[in-house]
C-alpha cells in the first residue's frame, strides 16, 4: 500500500480530528433522554435513596475533559510516522499503542494503527483494527473512506475479492 | 662372586638381607596406597575443583533474576494528576529529594513546581537517556514540562518504570550486574586498601598478608584482620560447602590459586565486585556492588560520593554486623576505619577524609518490602510467560519484563477492597469475606490491577484467576445483546412477560423466582435488564434461543463449554473474574474482543527486544447491539441496581455495569466500567457459605470506592452510523415526538423503531393546529 504521506498533512489532519472528538457530544445517552417509567424494584433498595454525598477530592481532576487533543498524542504520532518512515515498523506500533493508551477513543489513532498493520501484511488485524476506528470515526466522514480503503485493501489479501468490492464501495460513497 | 661377597663382608650382607627382608614384609601395595593414591587423589581432586571452577566461573557465571517493571507513567502537558499525586510518582520510583539534582533518579519540589533528573531505562522500542526537566501543575493537572537545559517545552516524557518484583532463583540471590570499567576507582582503591593490599602482585594466596594479619592479631590478642585476599574470598563462594575450617581452608587456597592460574587479575576482581554478599533484605540476598549500591543508597554506583562507597566496602566484612540500617553507630566506625585505610596508602588527602567522615550516613529509607508486593498479578505474569520460557529462563536470564500493572489503581484498589470488607463485616455481622477483583484498560485489555484475596500481600490461592463461581445476572447482558443483534425482532422497548414459569432444566424441574418473589406482568425490555428481572429474562432467553445465547457468550471471550440448560440464562454458570473481565471487556470495547494482557514486552539483560505482546482487536459482535446493551447498562446504573455508585462518583461519568448475586446471597458479583477502566469484583467465601450481600450491597461497593479513586474519564459511547434516535411514547410504547408529555427519546438500530403511532401524536397535532384549518 503506498502510504508516502507529507507529516505536516497528517499532524493537521491529527489535531483536527483531535479537535472535533474534543467537540463532539459525546455521550449520547443524556440524563434527559431515556427515563424508564417506573422506579426499580432493585436487589436491593437503599431504605432511602442515595444522596448525592459525593464530594470530589480533587475537583479539577474531574473538570478536565475526557478527551482533549493534547500535544502529546500529536508528538507520539510524529515519532510514530517517522519510525514508520525508518522501516522500523515494531517500534511504530509501540508508539502508536502509547498514543491510544492516552486517548483511547481517537478514532484516527486506531485508523493509523491499522494502515501499519496493513503495512506489515497483518490484513487480519488491519481489518478489524479499520473497524474499530469506524465504530469510533462517528461523523468524521473523510476517516471512514479511508478506513474502507484498508478494510477493501486487507479483504483483496485476504482472498475475498467481493468483500473487497463492497468495502470500496463504502469508500466511494 | 656371590659368596666372596658375603664372605668379605658379611655384616654389610646382613644388613642388606635384614633391610631386604625388612622391605620384602612390606607390601608394595601399601607403599602404593601411601604415596601414589594420595597423590592421585590429590592430583584427580585438582581436577575436579578446576573444572568445577571454570564451570562457574566461565559458564553462566551468575543467575540474574527477571525484573518486573509496572506500566510507565507517561508526563505530558493536560494529564490529570496533582502535585501530591506527581510526588508519590516519583517516590515510588525511589527518586532522592536532591536540590541540587547531582545525579539521575533526584527531584526537588517547591509548591507546585518540580524539577526532576528522570532515571534513563531502556524500553522496547528505544534507550530513553535521562532528562532533566521541570513539571508545573496548575489545576490538578500537568501545565507544562520544560527541559531545564534551555526550558525547551517537551511533548511527552515517560518516566522509568516502577520495579514491582523479581523471579528470583532457588537461592533468592539477587543482583545488578557492572562491568569493571564502571566501576568508580575509588571503590577498587578503597576495596582493595581494606581487604587485599598486594591484589595485584600475589598468586591467589599472599603469605605477606597471612604474616601481617597474624602480627596483627597476635598484637590485638584476637582476630582483627584475616588474612584471605581477594581471591580467597572468591573461592570461599565458589565452595559451599560446611566442612572442617582447616578442610575449607585448604580448599579455598587451592581454589585461589586455580583461579589465579586460569584468569586474569581484571576478572578475578570484576567477579568478586559482582558476586560479594552485602546484605539481606527478606528472603532476598544482596550481592554485588551494583544491587547494593541501588540498596541502600538509591544511587547507581558511578553516583557515589567517598563516604558512600566507603560505607559499602565496609560491608565486605560482615554485611549483617555492619548493616547500617540496623547498627549505623557501628557501620559508621566501619566506614571511617575504611577511610583511614585510604588516608595511610595516601589515596586520599586526609582533608578528603575528614570531611567524608562527618558526612552521615544517608541510607535511604526503606520499609519493609516483601520480595514482591503484588503476588497475584506476578502470578499472572509468571503463568503468560511460562507459556514461552524455561523456569530457568525466568530466575537466570535477567530478563526485564514490562507489565501493564498501573500502581496507583493497583492500590486503589487494595485500600478499598480492605476497607470496604471491614465495613461489611462490622455491618453485615458477617466474617470470613474474601475478595477478588481485576482492572483493566477500558480499550486494550491491559490488566492494570489484579487482586487475589483479601490480604493483598499474600502469595496463597489467587481468586481472580483460579476460583469460579456462579455470576448469576452477570450473564445477562449476553441474553439482551443476543436479542438486540436480531433488530428485527427486539429492540429497548420490546415488551416482554415477567411472569412465573417452571420447566426443565438438566433433568431437574426449574421455576424461578424475581429477587423480589414478585411478578411484574408486562415489561419493556430495557426495564427488564434495568431491574435485572428474571422472569422477563428467562422468556426473552427462551424465545431468542439458548444457542444463540451461548454463542454470544463465546463470542464475548467465554473460551470454555456452556451447557445449553435454560438454567445458564440467570448465570447459573460458574466463571472466574478473569473470565468475566474478558466478557464484559467485549462489551467495553463496542463489540470488539481484545485479549486481556498482563504483559507487554519482555527485554533480554542486555537490552535486545525479544518479545512483545501487541494491542490486537477482533470485532465478534455487531457494534450497533453492543452499544444498545451499553446503553441500557448505563441506566441499570442510573436508576436500577448499581444506582448508589452515584453517592460516590459524579453522575455525568455515565458508568455502564451490572450487579450479580446468586442464591442465598453466596456470590457478590459486580462488573462494569467508566471512560478509562474495567473492573470486575468479587466478593464470597471460600467455603461458599452465604455472606448476605448483594451485588450491589457488596462488591458495586468496592467497585465505586476504586472508580471514585482511579477513573479519570467519563463513558463517551458513540452512537455507530446505523444508530437512530427516536421518540417514544412511554405509555404505549409506541413512536412519538417531542410534543408527547410522556415521550422519551431511545436509541434503535435504523429501521427497528416501533412503526405505529402514539395517540399523543395526534392529540398534540390536532391541539397544535391552526384553529382555521378546522373550517376547511
Amino acid at each position: 500500500m503506498n502510504r508516502k504521506r507529507k507529516l505536516p498533512i497528517v499532524l493537521a489532519l491529527v489535531s483536527l480530528a483531535a479537535c472535533t472528538s474534543y467537540e463532539r457530544p459525546l455521550a449520547p445517552p443524556h440524563k434527559e433522554r431515556y427515563r424508564p417509567p417506573e422506579p426499580p424494584a432493585a436487589e436491593t433498595r437503599p431504605a432511602t435513596p442515595p444522596a448525592e454525598v459525593y464530594v470530589p477530592k480533587e475537583p479539577s481532576v474531574h473538570e478536565v475533559p475526557a478527551v482533549q487533543s493534547p500535544p502529546a498524542v500529536i508528538a507520539l504520532l510524529d515519532t510514530a510516522e517517522s519510525e514508520r518512515q525508518s522501516g522500523r515498523l515494531d517500534s511504530a506500533v509501540a508508539t502508536l499503542e502509547r498514543a491510544i493508551k492516552i486517548q483511547p477513543r481517537n478514532a484516527r489513532l486506531w485508523h493509523e494503527m491499522a494502515a501499519l498493520r496493513l503495512e506489515q501484511n497483518q490484513p487480519r488485524l488491519a481489518l478489524d483494527l479499520a473497524r474499530k476506528s469506524n465504530t469510533l470515526a462517528s461523523g468524521d466522514h473523510a476517516l471512514k473512506q479511508e478506513n474502507w480503503r484498508i478494510i477493501a485493501e486487507s479483504k483483496r489479501l485476504l482472498g475475498d475479492p467481493d468483500g473487497a468490492a463492497r468495502a470500496l464501495e463504502e469508500a466511494d460513497r | 662372586m656371590k659368596r666372596k661377597t658375603r664372605n668379605n663382608s658379611g655384616k654389610r650382607v646382613l644388613k642388606r638381607d635384614i633391610r631386604s627382608r625388612y622391605w620384602r614384609g612390606v607390601p608394595k601395595l601399601l607403599i602404593f596406597l601411601v604415596l601414589v593414591i594420595p597423590l592421585l587423589i590429590l592430583l584427580l581432586y585438582v581436577g575436579y575443583l578446576d573444572s568445577t571452577v571454570k564451570r562457574l566461573f566461565e559458564g553462566k557465571r551468575w543467575a540474574i533474576p527477571a525484573h518486573v517493571y509496572a506500566s510507565p507513567v507517561e508526563l505530558y502537558a493536560g494529564l490529570p494528576l496533582t502535585p501530591a499525586g506527581f510526588e508519590s510518582v516519583v517516590q515510588r520510583l525511589r527518586y532522592r529529594r536532591d536540590p541540587s539534582l547531582s545525579t539521575e533518579g533526584t527531584y526537588d519540589r517547591s509548591g507546585r513546581q518540580f524539577r526532576v533528573k528522570t532515571r534513563s531505562f531502556r524500553f522496547w522500542d528505544q534507550a530513553q537517556p535521562g532528562h532533566g526537566i521541570m513539571v508545573q501543575f496548575s489545576n490538578g493537572a500537568v501545565q507544562s514540562i520544560r527541559e531545564l537545559n534551555g526550558g525547551r517545552n517537551i511533548a511527552i516524557l515517560r518516566m522509568d518504570p516502577a520495579q514491582i518484583g523479581s523471579f528470583y532463583p532457588a537461592h533468592n540471590e539477587d543482583r545488578v550486574l557492572v562491568k569493571l570499567d564502571q566501576v568508580p576507582k575509588t571503590l577498587i582503591q578503597a576495596l582493595l586498601a581494606t581487604e587485599d593490599r598486594d591484589f595485584y602482585a600475589h598468586h591467589g594466596i599472599s603469605l605477606k598478608a597471612i604474616a601481617r594479619a597474624v602480627f596483627a592479631n597476635i598484637r590485638a590478642g584476637s582476630v582483627v584482620q584475616g588474612g584471605s585476599t581477594i581471591t580467597q574470598q572468591l573461592a570461599k563462594n565458589f565452595y559451599l560447602s560446611s566442612d572442617r575450617e582447616w578442610g575449607r581452608k585448604v580448599n579455598e587456597a587451592l581454589i585461589a590459586i586455580i583461579l589465579e592460574t586460569r584468569y586474569s587479575k581484571d576478572e578475578i576482581l570484576e567477579t568478586y565486585l559482582n558476586e560479594i554478599f552485602l546484605g539481606q533484605e527478606g528472603r532476598r540476598a544482596i550481592h554485588g556492588f551494583g544491587l547494593a549500591s541501588r540498596y541502600y543508597f538509591d544511587r547507581s554506583l558511578g553516583d557515589l560520593e567517598l563516604h558512600q562507597t566507603a560505607l559499602l566496602v565496609g560491608l565486605v566484612k560482615g554485611a549483617s554486623y555492619y548493616d547500617p540500617r540496623r547498627q549505623p553507630e557501628r557501620a559508621r566506625q566501619r566506614r571511617n576505619l575504611v577511610i583511614d585505610g585510604m588516608v595511610a596508602l595516601e589515596l586520599i588527602t586526609p582533608a578528603q577524609a575528614e570531611s567524608a567522615k562527618q558526612k552521615p550516613l544517608e541510607v535511604s529509607y526503606r520499609g519493609r518490602r516483601a520480595t514482591t508486593q503484588y503476588p497475584a498479578f506476578m502470578d499472572l505474569v509468571r503463568r503468560q510467560l511460562k507459556e514461552q520460557y524455561r523456569d530457568e529462563d525466568l530466575t537466570s536470564e535477567g530478563l526485564q519484563i514490562l507489565t501493564t500493572l498501573e500502581v496507583p489503581v493497583q492500590e486503589a484498589l487494595e485500600y478499598n477492597a480492605a476497607r470496604t470488607l471491614r465495613d461489611l463485616e462490622k455491618s453485615n455481622r458477617t466474617s470470613q469475606l474474601q475478595i477478588a477483583g481485576v482492572v483493566t484498560s477500558r480499550e486494550g485489555g491491559d490488566i492494570v490491577a489484579l487482586l487475589g484475596g483479601r490480604d493483598p500481600r499474600f502469595a496463597g490461592l489467587n481468586r481472580a484467576l483460579d476460583i469460579q463461581r456462579l455470576i448469576g445476572s452477570l450473564v445477562k447482558p449476553a441474553v439482551y445483546l443476543t436479542a438486540l443483534e436480531d433488530s428485527r425482532r427486539y429492540n429497548v422497548v420490546t415488551e416482554l412477560d415477567d411472569s412465573g414459569i417452571r420447566m426443565q432444566s438438566g433433568g431437574k424441574l426449574w421455576a424461578p423466582r424475581n429477587f423480589d418473589k414478585r411478578e411484574h406482568g408486562p415489561v419493556s425490555l430495557h426495564q427488564a435488564l434495568t431491574n435485572s428481572y428474571n422472569l422477563a429474562t428467562i422468556r426473552l432467553g427462551l424465545d431468542v434461543g439458548i444457542g444463540r445465547v451461548v454463542k454470544t457468550l463465546h463470542n464475548l471471550g467465554i473460551e470454555r463449554d456452556v451447557a445449553k440448560y435454560p438454567s445458564i440464562l440467570l448465570g447459573a454458570l460458574e466463571l472466574s473474574p478473569l473470565e468475566v473481565t474478558q466478557m464484559y471487556q467485549t462489551l467495553a470495547g463496542d463489540g470488539f474482543k481484545t485479549p486481556l494482557r498482563a504483559i507487554r514486552s519482555v527485554i533480554a539483560s542486555d537490552g535486545t527486544p525479544l518479545q512483545r505482546y501487541p494491542l490486537t482487536v477482533t470485532q465478534t459482535v455487531d457494534p450497533a447491539a453492543v452499544f444498545l446493551t451499553n446503553v441500557l447498562l448505563q441506566n441499570v446504573m442510573r436508576e436500577g441496581t448499581g444506582r448508589s455508585v452515584y453517592s460516590m462518583i459524579p453522575r455525568h461519568y455515565n458508568v455502564a455495569g451490572k450487579t450479580g448475586t446468586t442464591n442465598d446471597l453466596r456470590d457478590s458479583w459486580f462488573a462494569g466500567f467508566s471512560g478509562d477502566y474495567l473492573g470486575v469484583v468479587w466478593i464470597g467465601r471460600d467455603d461458599n457459605k452465604p455472606t448476605g450481600l448483594t451485588g450491589s450491597s457488596g462488591a458495586l461497593r468496592v467497585w465505586s470506592r476504586l472508580m471514585r479513586d482511579a477513573s479519570k474519564q467519563p463513558v463517551d459511547l458513540i452512537p455507530p452510523e446505523s444508530i437512530e434516535w427516536v421518540w417514544i411514547d412511554r405509555k404505549s410504547g409506541l413512536r412519538a415526538d417531542e410534543g408527547c408529555k410522556n415521550a422519551v427519546e431511545y436509541p434503535f438500530i435504523s429501521g427497528s423503531a416501533p412503526d405505529a403511532v402514539a395517540p399523543c401524536v395526534n392529540m398534540s397535532k390536532e391541539e397544535s393546529k391552526p384553529w382555521y384549518e378546522d373550517w376547511f
